[in-house]
């Protein structure tokens, strides 16, 4: 978990008016909003934007933080909802458009991975990530990647920890049968 | 509890002491059970493979120039639907005016061929015309002339907003003082009362 008293420091900085607090703020947390926007979209170019998105909404509320939770916890909500209205506005867009979108941007050439081997594994997750409902993706994401409890979890989405516990065993037991059929891992 | 709830729980660590210790027994007794154990332990380890990939960096020291630069342009862009809004409003309340609003000063066509007659079938224009040989008060009748007397009162007392005690001060009561009033009359002022006449009778304004 991140630095809570930096954390208080740099948004206090921020809203004050130093601009430099914000960019700190991005640097810290910009690979997490990105990993967990990546994951749950597939691709790097669906990524970005959500990236981009979360940046906007993150500059436009900080000032109103209040730290009634940590800030990462704050900022992961914020990754989580607009990485869901993301793919729901994209499954929208999918259905009044002819060409696969998702297929066409799962085996677009831009990414930032360097390894191409490393690439064809993650792009076999994905693929099987992109095959469960979407709050079974998230919590799957958030257990095994962000290492977070279910409470943690919770406090995030909102659902139970009952709930999460039940998407979790769905997902892991629907994203291994995928990923097998595709190849092993 | 499912057989592959209770793996994902051992794996995860999330069951209790008891339930841990009942979990590895019967682990141990089942060969099935132990293979689909070894399937979601060779996953889970296989995932976290996926926790620190090597990325091009330069991606992340790009992100915040981008921000910065899709912030100007979305400040930039802000003032176009509130300019877009406001010019839409003031078109829709000019055209409201223009359509639905009457025009107030709205004058008979000069050329527009309104013809009012009496009763006995004389044009009223003639009757008020100086240069016509019908301008005569002795071809108007006395009900006729304190007809008009009474319709000129009338126009008269509106126009100027009078009380009809005030309008005996100043305006004609009997045809003789009529007759004197249409003598008075020239040919614009003629006009003028015809067009207010064709306005307040035929008009209806």
């Amino acid at each position: 978990m991140p630095d809570t008293k930096d954390d208080f420091e740099l948004v206090n900085s921020f809203i004050s008016g130093n601009q430099s607090a914000f960019n700190k703020i991005v640097l810290k947390y910009q690979q997490k909003i990105y990993w967990h926007a990546r994951r749950m979209t597939g691709n790097h170019l669906d990524a970005d934007e959500v990236v981009q998105e979360v940046l906007i909404v993150l500059y436009k509320k900080l000032k109103d933080f209040q730290f009634k939770s940590s800030l990462y916890t704050w900022i992961y909500k914020i990754t989580a909802t607009r990485s869901i209205n993301y793919l729901k506005k994209r499954n929208l867009k999918q259905i009044f458009s002819f060409e696969d979108i998702e297929a066409k941007l799962i085996s677009s050439s831009e990414d930032i991975l360097k390894d191409i081997e490393t690439k064809e594994k993650l792009d076999k997750l994905e693929k099987a990530l992109q095959k469960v409902p979407l709050r079974q993706r998230e919590v799957f994401i958030m257990r095994n990647f962000d290492e977070m409890s279910y409470e943690e979890i919770s406090e995030i989405t909102g659902v139970t920890t009952g709930g999460l516990k039940a998407n979790y065993f769905h997902a892991m037991k629907k994203i291994m049968e995928l990923v097998q059929k595709d190849e092993n891992l | 509890m499912k057989t592959y709830k209770k793996i994902i729980e051992y794996l995860d660590d999330q069951l209790s002491e008891s339930e841990k210790a009942s979990f590895e027994k019967e682990l141990n007794s089942s060969p099935s059970l132990q293979s689909e154990f070894l399937q979601y332990k060779k996953f889970k380890e296989s995932l976290s493979g996926f926790k620190n990939i090597e990325v091009d960096e330069s991606y992340f020291i790009d992100t915040i120039p981008k921000f910065r630069t899709r912030q100007s342009l979305l400040n930039r862009y802000k003032t176009l639907p509130r300019l877009a809004l406001s010019l839409s409003t003031l078109l829709t309340v000019v055209l409201i005016l223009v359509i639905f609003i009457p025009r107030s000063n709205k004058v008979v066509a000069p050329n527009k061929v309104v013809v009012v007659v009496d009763s006995n079938g004389v044009d009223f224009s003639t009757l008020l015309d100086p240069n016509s040989d019908n301008f005569n008060l002795n071809y108007i009748s006395s009900s006729e002339a304190s007809h008009y007397d009474s319709l000129l009162n009338s126009m008269i007392t509106k126009s100027l907003d009078l009380s009809p005690s005030e309008l005996s001060y100043i305006a004609p009561n009997n045809n003789s003082d009529l007759s004197g009033l249409l003598k008075n009359i020239n040919e614009k002022e003629a006009d003028n009362i015809y067009n207010e006449v064709l306005k307040q009778k035929i008009l209806g304004r």
